[in-house]
């Protein structure tokens, strides 16, 4: 693509100049007159009954505005993909983050007091923290009501024939992978500001990451709560992080409202860490059976995954994420035969959301360790045996992908290059090498009934736009790729462009900041807008120029013909004519795109996304085979983006998910002991810091992608998908022991060392 | 914010100590890193807090050839960890401050104050003891010395009695030939040590053990010596098979407890490793 | 019971009446309004309230208001000149895009001033040793650290 001015320059991203001065306001700035500050009581136990419940003395207390408790919602009331959560909990209670009671008060150490003087008698129940336990006959059942503690979501996809394809295999390895509850460690915590004006309608200040969804789900509320046909705003402060964390709607924030509607005034619900940390839905854990085969020459012929996911006490887009599962399962390298199944699981823990990834990093785990098992059993080198299965461009996968560019063998290729494979690996010394392979969605992702975003752009007297987009930022930065988008469409500075996506009241309808969808849809919906604004431009610019509108061109804000350059008009004059003429207008264009990709159908088959994005990273270790010590010796990260809109933002998303993967990897997991979260503090919870950065590079491939915005892929999520087993493999590769269990600690790899001791004396 | 407390803040020692022995329910504060987290979950609530911080005659770093060293006890870790005289000295104390936390904390939370805290988990006590180090304390009454290795009693617990304060940290002079070693395993580079060795080694003429010191941190209640390791090194020359069987009677000797982020028998091992290495390592310092 | 204490804050003197268990954080965003230093934990754990006292980076969570009398605060509004130029450790951080969500970025750039202030030319390990107690959950802090060495280097 030749001749472009904005995309593919390393643009700052728009909003830093605020962000580096303390200017930006986020949810926990942001004050409103006369605002009351709401806080929790949570349960004292994972599972008990509440025998009594008694808030007169919180309420004596001065300063108290009001009290919440379950009877101040209909008992019907349920939030979450499976309507199994009530906001305020009553009758028994399913694990420590559930909601009794709430207060809003005049500050926010009146109300934590406020919550010290109430009373709650609970009868404590035998809890279930371990999914396993919790699908035994006669386990005690969280939801009685549902008569079995696992979901009523039976995944399950099936292509080709397994057992014909394992009798017909060479070889076959088969194990079990399990993986830890690890949650997001957004900087700023969560939190929103309910307000009511005096008809009754809701405006939410609030850092979510699914505007539209989330609007949704308050106009549902207000109608519950005795508020029919209320319009609800939601204005999104700067959000410090999200992840995935923010893709649901939680009980907070309808406790907010409850409160804001009690109180008629505006009240503040803020998270504090220890809340962020027990209160919010983290990533669950999985335990995944997987086998694996392959023919003589290394050509995988099927894979078979049983995976058990602890759901946790409620249903969140945690239950969800088989389906995103389902893709490397099926998808990543050329695999005829697939089997998986997957089962959610109620227990008394916390419970489940998307985390960057959705379920991937799980799956990935399992199926990139199970290879290089593979591989060794084949006696084939990991890195050839990838190659050899790598997926290309035009396949169509068992699952019914439809693969279009894809730039998975160079990813390989570079990995390879750069860590000085065919030297380094199997050369002992307690050095190894690893690697490990991604699919990921790159074109949207059809989990919806709609995969759209909205875009409407309106041009001002100076030639400058407002760029109204329904898409957010959660610090990826969609609003810079936007704005280059449009500038590069409309032949104008950036700096002209202004993009406005905190606001329903003036930003369309949009889906959410999921999926690694943000470049591509919105990227597309802006696209489109800004063509059909050109196109309005030039028309204008044509009578005034006297010129056919196809040989009329924008460059640097001024019009011109491309035939006759002296004929040329600033794109502000021209716009400026059309308003002040009689019978003028005003140009604005709307545009809502929406991919041509698919839901599942019945047998979870479908092109899920338009184009699915590929890397692979390789990793160099050195253990401490004394100490279990692992030493990120280097790391690279390759990855195909269709094309780099802004590569100094694209290199950010790959750091940054490079270093949260090495996180889940090495070190990270919420460590619940019978239901109660042990480390939910950023001493005990070990988030990497600047001093646990390793040598690392991103690498970025471009396949141009058909139906991207100039040729762009997604790549939200895909820099940490592949890192865990890519280390686990390098250490194998290093020590000869194989670590199924993330996190991957020193004291699991010295156990793993002492027992291959044991076994080969 | 913290619960609620009435805030004392002598300018001088004497002030200090009269108004410690005046009011009951006081928590000193010395930079408060660790007492004003503990305070705001809420743990303690002292009616009064006496920030000692401002005590300028306790914030002081005295080196004499003869004396030793001296630290006040409001001397920063900071403080400590950018002084020349002691990055000379005694290059253990600044290669330990070094990885104390975070440099925000370093930079207000002090020696002294660390050490009354009485963490197990703390670094600067066992490396101390290493250099065998004394600690003055000191009330309205007067003044003591006392062995700091003398000054843990319990988790969380001094040999300070009601009334007192810690003073000073006094290390004795660096002798000839002498050489000391610390490292913690941690999770992570900039993170709490799961557990911690510090050794040091003196040699006589001949090279062999003059004395030697093995103490280790996060390994029980205190700060712990490893005597018998000690006694075994005294008279030999250096063999990485002697550091290894100190290694093993530290992880035989030790008294760790398992916790969330480590067994008792993964602390055990790691502490018979660390001190193995860091005998060695003190020993190769001694001997250059 | 509330106290006067005067100090310095980003370059004015400031007397103000404070309670004492109020925190230097508590103070500067909920009744001074400089809400650009930030609460990410409240214990000394993630930096994001970090600012620079009498020229040292301190975490303003686990630091008493009343021990700033006489002494002088910098917090991230104090960083920009009058005029609104930014500091060249703000214009590295906006260029080298090591910006995503922001949440940590004022604590990690005092952090990164307080370094600067005393290191003409820092290493890659004071940068980092510099910054290990500030969190960042974005970034993966390569940009982060690399927008540090480009003032070093600069200058």
């Amino acid at each position: 693509m030749d001749g472009l001015q904005i995309i593919g320059k390393r643009i700052p991203k728009r909003d830093a100049p605020q962000k580096v001065t303390g200017s930006a306001v986020y949810i926990q700035d942001l004050k409103i007159p006369g605002m009351l500050y709401g806080k929790i009581l949570y349960s004292k136990y994972p599972h008990a009954r509440i025998l009594k419940l008694d808030t007169s003395k919180a309420e004596k207390l001065p300063g108290v505005r009001a009290v919440v408790t379950a009877t101040d919602i209909p008992a019907t009331f349920r939030i979450g993909v499976m309507k199994d959560n009530p906001p305020l909990k009553t009758g028994k209670v399913l694990s420590t983050r559930d909601e009794i009671v709430a207060i809003a008060a005049t500050t926010p150490e009146i109300a934590e007091e406020a919550l010290s003087l109430i009373d709650v008698e609970y009868e404590e129940l035998p809890g279930i923290f371990d999914p396993l336990e919790a699908m035994k006959e006669g386990a005690p059942l969280i939801h009685e009501e549902m008569k079995s503690n696992v979901l009523k979501m039976p995944w399950k996809l099936v292509c080709g024939d397994v057992e014909a394809a394992k009798k017909e295999s060479a070889f076959i390895v088969e194990d079990t992978f399990s993986t830890p509850w690890v949650t997001h460690c957004c900087l700023g915590t969560s939190g929103c500001i309910a307000q009511f004006d005096t008809n009754n309608n809701l405006t939410m200040y609030s850092n979510t990451q699914i505007p539209s969804l989330a609007q949704n789900d308050y106009i549902d509320a207000l109608a519950a709560f005795g508020l029919k046909n209320k319009r609800v705003r939601i204005v999104q402060s700067v959000i410090g992080g999200g992840f995935g964390s923010k893709l649901d709607t939680y009980a907070y924030e309808y406790i907010a409202i409850l409160l804001a509607r009690k109180t008629r005034k505006p009240v503040k619900i803020i998270f504090s860490r220890e809340e962020e940390f027990f209160a919010t839905s983290p990533r669950q854990c999985t335990i995944t059976k997987i086998s694996h085969g392959c023919d003589k020459e290394g050509k995988l012929t099927f894979r078979e995954i049983d995976m058990i996911l602890d759901n946790g006490a409620y249903t969140s887009w945690g239950a969800t994420t088989p389906s995103v599962m389902m893709m490397p399962i099926s998808s990543l390298y050329k695999v005829p035969n697939i089997k998986y199944v997957a089962k959610c699981v109620y227990t008394n823990n916390t419970y489940s959301q998307a985390m960057r990834g959705y379920g991937n990093p799980q799956a990935t785990f399992a199926i990139e360790s199970s290879l290089d098992q593979l591989a060794e059993k084949a006696g084939i080198d990991p890195y050839e045996l990838r190659l050899k299965n790598a997926n290309e461009p035009g396949e169509i996968t068992p699952q019914h992908f439809k693969i279009t560019s894809c730039g998975m063998k160079e990813c390989i290729d570079e990995v390879v290059k750069r860590l000085n494979w065919k030297e380094k690996k199997g050369k002992g010394g307690n050095r190894g090498v690893g690697m490990a392979s991604l699919i990921h969605v790159g074109g949207g992702a059809r989990v919806y009934k709609s995969d759209g975003c909205g875009t409407i752009i309106k041009m001002d007297d100076f030639g400058k736009v407002d760029v109204f987009t329904g898409s957010t930022d959660i610090g990826q930065g969609s609003e810079t790729i936007i704005a280059q988008i449009v500038a590069e469409v409309l032949g104008i500075s950036i700096d002209d462009v202004n993009v406005v996506n905190n606001d329903t009241d003036v930003c369309p309808w949009d889906v959410g900041a999921h999926a690694s969808r943000t470049t591509f849809v919105a990227g597309n919906s802006a696209l489109g807008a800004a063509k059909k604004i050109k196109a309005q431009i030039l028309e204008v610019a044509a009578k005034l120029l006297e010129e056919d509108p196809a040989s009329l061109d924008i460059k640097n804000g001024v019009v011109f013909s491309t035939k006759n350059n002296e004929k040329n008009t600033p794109l502000g004059k021209a716009l400026r004519k059309l308003h002040y003429t009689a019978g003028g207008k005003m140009l604005m264009a709307e545009y809502f795109y929406d991919p041509a990709n698919e839901n599942f159908d019945k047998e979870f088959k479908g092109n899920l996304s338009v184009s699915y994005a590929y890397g692979a990273h390789g990793v160099e270790v050195e253990v401490d085979k004394e100490t279990g010590q692992v030493k990120i010796l280097n790391y690279i990260a390759a990855h195909d983006v269709g094309k780099a809109i802004n590569p100094l933002l694209l290199e950010g998303q790959i750091y940054g998910g490079g270093l949260q993967g090495i996180g889940y990897a090495l070190g990270e997991k919420m460590i619940y002991e019978k239901g109660r979260l042990m480390n939910g503090n950023f001493l005990d919870y070990k988030m990497p810091t600047a001093k646990d950065v390793p040598p690392v590079q991103a690498v970025i491939i471009e396949s141009d992608e058909q139906d991207g915005p100039f040729g762009a892929k997604g790549i939200g999520e895909p820099g940490l998908v592949p890192t865990a087993p890519a280390i686990a493999n390098a250490i194998y590769d290093a020590v000869g022991v194989r670590i199924k269990d993330l996190p991957i600690t020193p004291e699991k790899i010295l156990k793993a060392l002492k027992e291959k001791e044991g076994s080969t004396k | 914010m913290i619960n609620d407390f009435n805030y004392l803040k002598p300018d001088t020692l004497k002030e200090a100590l009269a108004m410690y022995a005046e009011h009951d329910d006081c928590k000193v504060i010395c930079g408060g890193q660790s007492l004003l987290i503990v305070m705001r979950q809420g743990m303690i609530s002292p009616e009064y807090l006496l920030d000692i911080k401002h005590v300028t005659e306790l914030d002081y770093i005295k080196f004499d050839k003869k004396d030793g060293l001296r630290i006040g006890a409001t001397t920063t870790h900071r403080e400590i960890e950018k002084f020349n005289v002691i990055k000379k000295n005694y290059p253990v104390l600044v290669s330990m401050e070094n990885k104390l936390a975070s440099i925000q904390v370093r930079n207000w939370g002090t020696i002294g104050g660390n050490l009354a805290h009485a963490d197990p988990a703390g670094d600067p006590a066992p490396v101390l003891i290493a250099l065998k180090a004394n600690i003055r304390v000191g009330g309205a009454e007067g003044d003591r010395t006392i062995l700091l290795e003398d000054f843990f009693v319990n988790y969380f617990e001094t040999a300070l009695n009601k009334g007192e304060l810690v003073l000073e940290v006094h290390v004795p002079p660096p002798e000839p030939k002498m050489g000391a070693a610390y490292q913690k395993f941690n999770l992570l580079e900039s993170d709490m040590g799961i557990v911690a060795a510090a050794a040091s080694v003196t040699l006589n003429d001949k090279g062999k053990c003059k004395d030697a010191r093995i103490v280790l941190g996060n390994a029980g209640a205190t700060p712990k010596r490893i005597k018998r390791a000690e006694e075994l090194l005294i008279g030999k020359a250096y063999d990485e098979n002697l550091f290894a069987e100190a290694g093993k009677i530290a992880s035989e000797d030790c008294e760790p407890v398992a916790d969330i982020h480590a067994s008792e028998e993964h602390r055990r091992h790691l502490l018979g490793v660390l001190t193995k290495r860091m005998l060695k390592k003190a020993w190769e310092k001694a001997r250059s | 019971m509330k106290q006067e204490i005067v100090f310095n804050l980003n370059g004015e003197a400031v007397r103000v009446e404070v309670e004492p268990e109020w925190t230097l954080l508590h103070f500067l965003r909920e009744v001074y309004g400089l809400t650009g230093t930030k609460e990410g934990c409240g214990y000394g754990e993630c930096g994001a309230c970090t600012v620079i006292i009498d020229g040292k980076a301190i975490n303003s969570c686990l630091y008493p208001v009343l021990e700033v009398a006489g002494k002088s605060v910098t917090t991230i509004e104090g960083l920009a000149s009058k005029d609104g130029e930014l500091h060249p450790l703000q214009k590295a951080f906006v260029e080298q895009g090591a910006v995503q969500c922001g949440f940590c970025i004022p604590g990690m750039i005092m952090s990164a001033k307080a370094l600067l202030d005393e290191k003409e030319q820092p290493s890659e390990d004071d940068i980092k040793d510099s910054i290990a107690g500030n969190l960042c959950r974005c970034t993966g802090y390569v940009k982060i650290i690399d927008a540090i060495k480009t003032v070093a280097g600069g200058r």
